[in-house]
Order: C-alpha cells, then structure tokens, then sequence
C-alpha cells in the first residue's frame, strides 16, 4: 500500500477504536508546493500572471482546513467463522464505522493464506460505514492470524490517517484425508460398525448355545433345542465392544518446506485417522511426543475430533526433554489399545520411545511419514554413496523395529491413509511383551 | 460455515467451495470493469499531464522543446503503473511544468489555463486506481468543490491582474497590514488549541 509513503512503521492493532495522527496528504504536499514555487517565481521575476498558477492550488489548500478530522478510527476485520478446515474458504470483511471523505483498504494475507477472492486493495468513497470484502484460504493447520489490513483514511484528500488493524486468530483444523477403521485390537473380531468381541455378554451377535442357568432371560430361551433335548437352552450372544486408539505424533523433528513438513502430514494423518475410527463409534485418544509430553484420553465422539486437532495447535514447541512415558496415566494409554505413531523416525528419543512402548506391551503401529531424502550433492561422489548408506540405516532400523513386533508403514500424505495401512488389514497385531 | 464446524469436514468442505465459485464469475466481471475505469482515469490524467508540459510550449515563443520533452517523461513515470505513481514523479511533473511557465513567460489566459490543469492533474494523480463504478462517480463529485474553488480563485486573480494598479506605497502598506491580520486571525485560534487542551485533561 501506499501508506508507507508516509516513511513511517505501521504498528498492527487489534480490532476497535484507535486515536489516529492525521498527516499530511501526497496531495497536500503537492499543491503547497505549487503554490509556493508559483509565487515565489512571481515575485523573483515580477510576473504578476504566475500568481495564476498559485491560485487553484491556494483555494484547494484553504478549503481543504475545513474538514473535520475524526480523533479515533473504529476499524473492525472480522471473520464470520472462528474454525475452519485447511484449503477451505473464509470470508474476512474490514469496516470502518466512522464517516470519512475517502478510505482505503489493502489486505496482507498471513504465512501460508492465499488470497481467494476480492481485490487486494479496495477503495470506499463518502459512505458512512465503509466495508471491503476478501476471500481468504488458509493453506496449513494451526492457530493464525489470517491477514493484516492496513486502513488510509483521507479527509478533503489533504488529510491522512493510516492505521494496520489485525483480524482475529483462525484456528484451521488440518484437513483429514480419506481413513478407514482398518486396524483393531487383537482380541475384537471385525464386523460392521462397533467391534464384535470374543467373549459373550449383551449384544447382537450371535456367539453359541449353552444350558439354561438361572438368571439367564427367557426370551435368550432357544426353543429348538429345549425341544429337542428336553432340558432348556439359551443362546448366547457376542459382547459389543469398541476399540481404543491411541494416536500418538512425533513432534521431535520436522523436516520439509513449510505448510508440508513432515509434522503437517502427520497432524493430517491423525486427524484422518481420528475421524475414521470416531465414525465407528471407537474411542479415540492422543498422545504428542516432543516439548512437553501431553496427552488425551481415549473418548468417543465428534467432539473428541476437535479436542484432538486443538490439541494438534501446540505441538511445535521446541525443546530438548526425553519424553518419560512412564508419565502419561494408564487412562490415556489403555493397555489393549492400539497405537499408531506417526514419526519421521528421525530423533533416537522418538525410536527409544517405540522400544519403550513395545516393552510395555503396547500393540503398535508406526507410520513413516518422511517424504523427502537428504539430496546428493553432484560435485561429491561421495555424497551418493552417503545417501545409499542413509538409506540403509532406515531399512535397517525397519528392520529392527519389525523384530521388536512394531510394523512400519510408509505414508507420504498424497494420497489416503487407507493404502498405506492396507498391508496391517485383517493381520493380528502384536499385543504380547517381546 | 455459520459459525460452527459441520461434521463431515469433506461435505463441508464441497458446500463451501460451490458457494464461493457461484460468486467468483461475477466478481472476476466486476474486476475486469474496475481495471477498465481505471485505464480511463489513467487516461485523463495523461491528458491533463501532457497538457500542462505541452501549453506553455505550444503557446510561449521563448521555451524551448526539450523542456517539454523532459516533463513528458516525468508526466509518464507518474502514470505508468501504480507501483511508479511514487509522489516524487508527479511532483516533478508539477513543478517542471511551472518551471516552463517562468521560462516561456504566456499570457495570462494561458496561465489560468495551466493553473486549471495543474489542479485538474494533481486531483486525478491523487485518484485510488481500484474503484468500482459508483464509487468513482461519488470521488469524482467528491472533488467537484475542490474544482470549483480553484475556477473562482483562477477568475478571481484574473480579474484583479486585469484591473491596472498605480506603484503606490499606500497598496504596499495595505499589503503588509493585510498580511498581519490574517497571521492575527490565525494565531490566537492555536493559541487558544494549546491552552485547552491542559484544561481537557485535567477534565478527565
């Protein structure tokens, strides 16, 4: 925008009313100066004509002292929305409620939020309420300030106020890509929405027939085989139980250009993962390595969605402390809950952590979620060969981690999160202490 | 999105984006209209630039061509785009074209000419490039007592240039006598603004 003609910094405001400076405006300046380089030539050359020149801009400059100067500017940016998913459309709308002559609004969209729609810079002349509209698109999760707008207001166009207002925090939830409940407990067969479990109790199921013991109901009687034997029978119906999951991100290191870094794809991922298993009625906890190690609870329910990507807002928070699992409560790891940790594999406290996890007896499940490998340099042979032997350590630290009972499974965002788990489809997992 | 987040973010996701692209063909529309008013208006103020380089030229015998061409330049480094329409260029373009009055020395009627589109030139310099239709209609009606005020005060100042003015000591002491009350008109009114404002906040 122009306003940083002014030379001056623009100094970011929240929302409200705010006492402005009024200042000169680049038309001000202008006319002064033709005015005075007028007469001043009238009067070294002693041509009375030149004063002809000075008079438009003599009778501008006086009638332009007239005009009222509001001492504050109530400036509002707003969002109709306060949430909103990754790549998904908001519409942000700045108001000025104070009248003034002519107002200019530009938007700055913040880090990672493009500008959809809607002009940058938008002008209103002579209304009471000016208003400027913009589609923004917020490109990556986490809690944000969508844009900056700067504010020039001008009064008989002579007189300047600038002021840089900032819109309200947008908290964008990281967008789920497509997920199926593929992976369940050990100990709970598969059928269609809840889990089925083995043992019997209240359900729908169909699980046997035994005899007839005292309190059971009549209506369980099974009349065949009460008539076929004689002595009464009931059948028995498989207990409904839902599995726990526990989601588990490596926070540790992140790696990648920004808004696609391997902690983005693994926000996304949880939250495609969370969402599935939500569907089906499954209870549905995290807990986040790195920083300060924090954890929810398994629960069931959409709101349990939005706890967990709030949760997710947090989690870039630099720091050098060994998570100690021992730390998190048995209510947020359940012990026949499934975990699937998403990790770059990349920090050895990340991989102690898995190790820790499988002695505990956790039935785990790590996703590898690094996209890009170190590059070669072309002038160094030797680099190529660092990159092969890079590569092996990764193959052999999946190696290692199968042999402790951990499957590892290569995601790289692109596509669903249904693909990369397929291989773990319908296969028991570890369960058991190594 | 009406405030809450719908369930399935994916759906949600469909219905936003159909929203939205129903209005972007008639905001695209509405954008291309704005760029051509725009180009009009860039226009006019070429018009009103190359006139205030090109009439004192045209019009004086004693200026030279190259002047002209120098403040043409200036004129279209102040209009070529609007990262260009930096004060400083226009500014120049201004004071260039005064500075070819001094030198080529026109007649009166071409001066108040020069001075009218200097005004004329230095409001639409002043001009937001981006506005719609009924907002350019209302900037403009905006700057129409700015016009008319520079026409009375160029008619004004003609008519006294016309009236022929004996040398007399008397005019210069009215002059100075003139001048003295206007700084006095002005001077307690500041005065006046400085001694509230103490009073105001001690008001608070």
């Amino acid at each position: 925008m122009r306003g940083t003609e002014a030379g001056e910094r623009a100094v970011t405001v929240p929302s409200g009313a705010q006492p402005v400076t009024w200042r000169a405006a680049p038309r001000l300046r202008r006319l002064a100066l033709v005015a005075v380089l007028s007469v001043l030539a009238a009067v070294l050359t002693r041509q009375a004509g030149l004063l002809l020149l000075a008079a438009p801009a003599l009778a501008v400059l006086a009638l332009g002292g007239r005009g009222g100067r509001p001492g504050t500017l109530d400036v509002g940016v707003t969002t109709p929305v306060s949430r909103c998913f990754e790549d998904e459309d908001v519409e942000v709308t700045a108001t000025l409620a104070v009248p003034v002559d002519e107002v200019t609004f530009h938007v700055e969209p913040g880090q990672t939020v493009r500008l959809a729609d809607g002009d940058m810079t938008q002008t209103a002349v002579d209304e009471d309420a000016a208003q400027a509209r913009w589609t923004l698109r917020p490109g990556t999760w986490g809690r944000r300030i969508p844009c900056t707008v700067a504010v020039r207001c001008r009064v008989s166009g002579l007189w300047q106020a600038e002021l840089t207002v900032r819109a309200e925090p947008l908290e964008v939830f990281p967008h789920p890509p497509p997920a199926r409940a593929s992976l369940v407990p050990a100990d709970l067969l598969r059928r269609i929405g809840e889990h089925t479990a083995r043992a019997p109790g209240p359900g729908i199921e169909f699980a046997g027939i035994r005899g007839y013991l005292p309190g059971d109901r009549l209506r369980d009687l099974n009349w065949a085989v009460t008539s076929r034997t004689g002595r009464p029978h009931v059948n028995q119906r498989a207990a409904l139980r839902a599995a726990d999951l526990v989601i588990m991100v490596d926070a540790f290191s992140e790696l990648g250009p920004l808004g696609d870094t391997s902690l983005d794809v693994s926000i996304r991922g949880a939250a495609g993962l969370a969402q599935a298993y939500l569907r089906t009625g499954d209870r549905v906890g995290v807990v986040v390595l790195g920083g300060v190690l924090r954890w929810l609870g398994p629960a069931p329910g959409f709101r349990q969605f939005f706890r967990i990507v709030e949760m997710a807002f947090s989690v870039r928070f630099q720091s050098a402390v060994t998570p100690d699992l021992g730390r998190v409560p048995r209510s947020a790891l359940p012990p026949r809950a499934v975990a699937v940790l998403f990790s770059p594999l990349l920090d050895q406290r990340a991989i102690g952590a898995i190790a820790d996890l499988r002695q505990r007896g956790v039935s785990l499940v790590v996703v590898d979620v690094l996209r890009h490998e170190p590059p070669a340099q072309p002038g160094f042979p030797l680099s190529s060969l660092a990159v092969r032997l890079w590569r092996l350590d990764r193959d052999a630290l999946r190696a290692s981690l199968a042999g402790l009972g951990v499957p590892v499974l290569g995601w790289d965002g692109g596509t669903g999160l249904e693909a990369a788990l397929a291989p773990l489809r319908g296969r028991p997992l570890a369960a058991t202490r190594p | 999105m009406n405030g809450t987040v719908a369930r399935d973010p994916v759906a949600q996701d469909a219905v936003a984006r159909d929203t939205v692209a129903r209005d972007t063909v008639t905001r695209r529309v509405a954008a291309r209209r704005r760029r051509r008013k725009s180009a009009l208006r860039r226009a006019a103020a070429a018009v009103c630039g190359g006139g205030i380089i090109a009439l004192p030229v045209l019009t004086a015998a004693g200026s030279a061509p190259y002047l002209s061409v120098a403040g043409a330049l200036l004129v279209a480094g102040s209009l070529v785009s609007p990262s260009a329409r930096s004060p400083v260029t226009g500014t120049l373009a201004a004071a260039w074209a005064v500075f070819e009055c001094v030198l080529g020395k026109p007649g009166n009627a071409v001066l108040a000419a020069e001075g009218l589109l200097l005004l004329a030139y230095l409001l639409l310099l002043d001009a937001p490039l981006d506005m719609a239709g009924p907002t350019a209609a209302r900037w403009l009606r905006g700057q129409a007592p700015a016009a008319a005020a520079g026409v009375t005060a160029t008619a004004v100042v003609g008519l006294v240039l016309l009236v022929p003015v004996p040398v007399s000591a008397w005019l210069v002491v009215a002059g100075v006598a003139a001048a003295v009350a206007a700084v006095a008109v002005a001077v307690p009114r500041l005065r006046r603004a400085r001694a509230s404002r103490p009073a105001r906040r001690q008001g608070r």
